[in-house]
């Protein structure tokens, strides 16, 4: 029993993991959908069968019952193993361990980012040294290995922070809205160097799809900035 | 099932309703909400057909360019808004007006008001499609400050469609909480159609032999009995809190319709949510003089979604009680329901209040406990939509159910409901919804669970109460090539938005990256195929209700009137 639920944990937090987990989801709710589209498929067909089956006699097996408890436990395990995904977990302070001390060894690298329409500024400063002069350029230089804590904030509408799994169109790899008036606050730690993507997520007018930027992740330890 | 080719109907269907009348009256409007419903459907659905006409780059239309943007978000805008409240909002009017009368046997309370929400919805969808003359695109959830700030006036919209717009979501609101309040009043005053608790002798038809269950007795009711009830007890059967008694207190609790249970439910439901549409509207109004004011953006934006998540369920719930009436009818025989048929509904109505906070988990200023309530109500809504769909299919298992065009209408639209909720699951859950969110797997779930969903089941019911509203029934040739086409066209595209929004879509995208240019001819054809299958709908519905009732038309109207079915419309909560 225990193997049977660690093996489904296992296969949950694979749909929830960085970088691939879209695929995944995607590759469940095709499964779903054609085992579900058969069952619909087999009931219409059974209902064309001679042998009539009266609501009584199926009244006899307790399905509905059966079903109830089996659905409310797998919601139940839903819910607890989602837990650490949550972003005020996954992707807040706490996600950081020892924050305080780690900020004060300037192990966390702050990025402020600024969005209106229809840009993206980012200014990275690393242990309160500005690397970047902020509107230098849109691009945010940070290391891998190494918290990132993004503070959003829009000078107008509603945005929507979203960095891709790469250079180019693909995968979404966190997210998190940006609404003006609040501090919009998010931890991520980067895993892979490279160039990531950053896209508009939230409508905001009619230059939405040209809302872009590039965050350069370097290797950790490489001084940043100098990319 | 033989079919009869010289009238093109089914004769031996059975009849589709209880003997019980509405008044002319009311047979009017709704045949003027349906009349209406079908317009507004084909018009949101050419403003869709022309935004799937601009992302698939089509050499006529103006490519990657500013008013081509402008153009494309107000179409959307225009799109969203009438489908919502033009399309799935007005026919959970008519089909939740029509059925509170028929399955509660008795007039509305309130019939000018009920007069009165057609007209004052009607014109918020003619102000809507105003809007989107001038230009107005701030998308369908019209998410504030957007609104007054569309980037470039010159090229967008200005402050006067914006006002249009906003006044046009005030008649919806005002419109939805007219409808909410004559179903209730409807619903809490005089007697309703009540079971009777009874003991019977359980038998078992086997081989041509009645024999006895060895169980013995069953319990069952009928819905024969009409009676007013203490407010108590009302309420817990008209929110169904009675099925959750214990087995001597179901005993004595009467037990009202499926139906009427759902538009109780779908009724108070949506008269909480309203006030999150009037709060936003409010801020809006007072921002319209200063956009960039000290308006809390955060609460407007979590009031409109208190409102816009009970507004997905509002056709959904009516349709799922229409299913609980209309599917036992095409059973051969008299269907006996169970507790369980009833036992969802209380989770409907408290977990569809508390779910749309998921909207808003990307927002991060959000309180935590927020969240949790907002994934926890996700998740638990799931657990009275997965009892829904497994009592339909036990029912249906076996049963004998002739598959006629209402019967395959809603077996297809609580299969694309189930569908949208299984991409709906990972959306209801944080860690799962930060690759989901905003992308074009989210248009895919709401098409699932509205089009496939309610939409599919409200064309069931208007093909089964047209006899009964026009004493004549509709082509089955035509009925059937409209079935295909649109379960055809709408499982493709909605299959495929949910699959290109998983790898990374973008949704409301003016300019789709070049990635997913191979989706877009697609879209536009399974688009097409919807909306081409619609004036075949069109077309038939006209043709009909111009034409004379036959003598078949008139017979078969006769014996809908005739006596009436035990135990067929409603079930028991005793069971």
């Amino acid at each position: 029993m225990m193997a049977i639920l660690s093996s489904l944990t296992s296969f949950v937090n694979l749909a929830a993991d960085y970088g691939w987990g879209p695929y995944t989801i995607l590759w469940i709710f095709i499964a779903v959908v054609t085992i579900s589209t058969a069952v619909f498929l087999i009931v219409m067909a059974s209902s064309r069968s001679k042998k009539k089956m009266t609501f009584a006699a199926k009244r006899k097996y307790h399905i509905e019952m059966y079903w109830c408890i089996a659905v409310a436990g797998i919601l139940i395990w839903l819910w607890v193993i989602s837990y650490p995904w949550m972003p005020p977990v996954a992707f807040s302070e706490a996600s950081v361990p020892n924050t305080a001390s780690a900020a004060a060894q300037g192990k966390i690298q702050t990025v402020n980012i600024t969005a209106g329409q229809w840009f993206w500024i980012m200014d990275l400063t690393n242990n309160n040294k500005p690397v970047k002069a902020g509107g230098e350029s849109p691009h945010a230089v940070v290391e891998a290995g190494k918290p990132v804590k993004f503070i959003a904030h829009s000078l107008d509408v509603n945005h929507g922070f979203g960095v891709f799994a790469n250079a180019t169109d693909s995968q979404i790899l966190l997210q998190m809205q940006v609404v003006p008036g609040v501090d919009n606050v998010f931890y991520y730690t980067f895993k892979e160097p490279g160039n990531y993507m950053v896209r508009c997520l939230e409508y905001c007018g009619y230059a939405h799809p040209y809302m872009t930027s590039v965050i350069k992740v370097i290797p950790e330890n490489q001084e940043g900035g100098k990319a | 099932m033989q079919r009869n080719k010289k009238s093109d109907q089914y004769p031996e269907e059975p009849p589709p309703l209880p003997e019980y009348d509405i008044s002319p009256e009311l047979r009017k409007l709704v045949l003027m909400f349906i009349g209406t419903v079908i317009l507004n459907f084909l018009v949101a659905g050419s403003l869709a057909m022309g935004m799937r006409t601009l992302q698939a780059d089509v050499p006529l239309m103006p490519v990657d360019s500013i008013p081509r943007n402008v153009l494309f978000y107000a179409l959307l805008t225009a799109h969203g808004q009438v489908m919502f409240f033009g399309v799935a909002s007005m026919a959970t009017m008519y089909f939740g007006y029509y059925a509170t009368s028929k399955w509660g046997r008795k007039p509305l309370s309130g019939m000018k008001w009920a007069k009165a929400s057609f007209w004052i919805m009607e014109a918020a969808v003619v102000l809507i499609f105003l809007s989107c003359l001038f230009a107005f695109g701030a998308g369908w959830y019209n998410l504030m400050p957007l609104t007054f700030l569309p980037g470039t006036p010159e090229v967008a919209w200005g402050a006067l469609p914006a006002a249009v717009f906003l006044i046009a979501d005030v008649l919806v609101g005002v419109a939805l909480t007219i409808f909410c309040l004559v179903i209730i009043v409807t619903l809490l005053r005089g007697k309703l159609p009540t079971g009777t608790q009874r003991l019977e002798k359980f038998y078992e038809e086997e081989e041509g032999e009645r024999q006895q269950h060895e169980q013995g007795f069953k319990e069952y009711t009928d819905h024969t009995k009409i009676e007013d009830l203490p407010a108590g007890v009302r309420w817990a059967a008209l929110l169904g809190i009675s099925s959750w008694f214990t087995k001597k207190w179901r005993f004595y609790s009467p037990a009202v319709p499926i139906i009427l249970v759902a538009a109780f439910v779908t009724a108070v439901v949506q008269l909480v949510g309203n006030p999150g549409l009037f709060l936003q509207l409010a801020n809006g109004f007072i921002a319209i003089q200063n956009p960039i004011a000290a308006s809390n953006w955060l609460l407007t934006k979590d009031a409109w979604w208190f409102f816009a998540h009970p507004i997905v369920y509002f056709p959904l719930l009516i349709f799922l009680g229409g299913s609980y009436a209309f599917l036992p009818r095409y059973g051969k025989a008299p269907i006996s329901y169970s507790k369980w048929n009833y036992r969802p509904w209380p989770f409907y109505f408290t977990f569809s209040m508390l779910v749309f906070a998921h909207h808003m988990f990307m927002d991060m200023p959000n309180p935590v406990w927020l969240q949790m309530v907002s994934q926890t109500a996700s998740l638990g809504i799931i657990f009275p939509s997965g009892l829904t769909i497994a009592t339909a299919l036990i029912f249906l298992w076996k049963s004998n159910v002739s598959w006629n065009i209402t019967s395959r209408f809603f077996l297809a639209g609580i299969a694309g409901w189930a569908f949208g909720g299984f991409i709906g699951a990972p959306m209801g859950m944080w860690g799962t919804n930060i690759y989901l969110h905003n992308t074009m797997a989210l248009p895919g779930h709401i098409h699932l669970i509205v089009l496939l969903g309610p939409v599919l089941m409200s064309f069931g019911v208007i093909y089964a109460i047209f006899p009964d509203l026009t004493k004549k029934h509709l082509s089955k040739t035509l009925g059937e090539i409209h079935f295909w086409m649109t379960l055809f066209g709408g499982y493709g595209f909605a299959i495929l938005f949910t699959i290109i929004g998983s790898e990374g879509a973008i949704r409301r995208e003016a300019n789709m990256p070049a990635t997913y240019d191979w989706a877009m001819p697609w879209l536009l054809f399974f688009a097409l195929t919807i909306g081409i299958s619609q004036f075949f709908f069109v077309y038939n519905f006209v043709k009909t209700l111009r034409r004379k009732p036959t003598p078949e038309d008139e017979a078969e109207y006769e014996k809908m009137h005739q006596a009436p079915r035990r135990d067929s419309e409603a079930g028991s909560a005793a069971a």
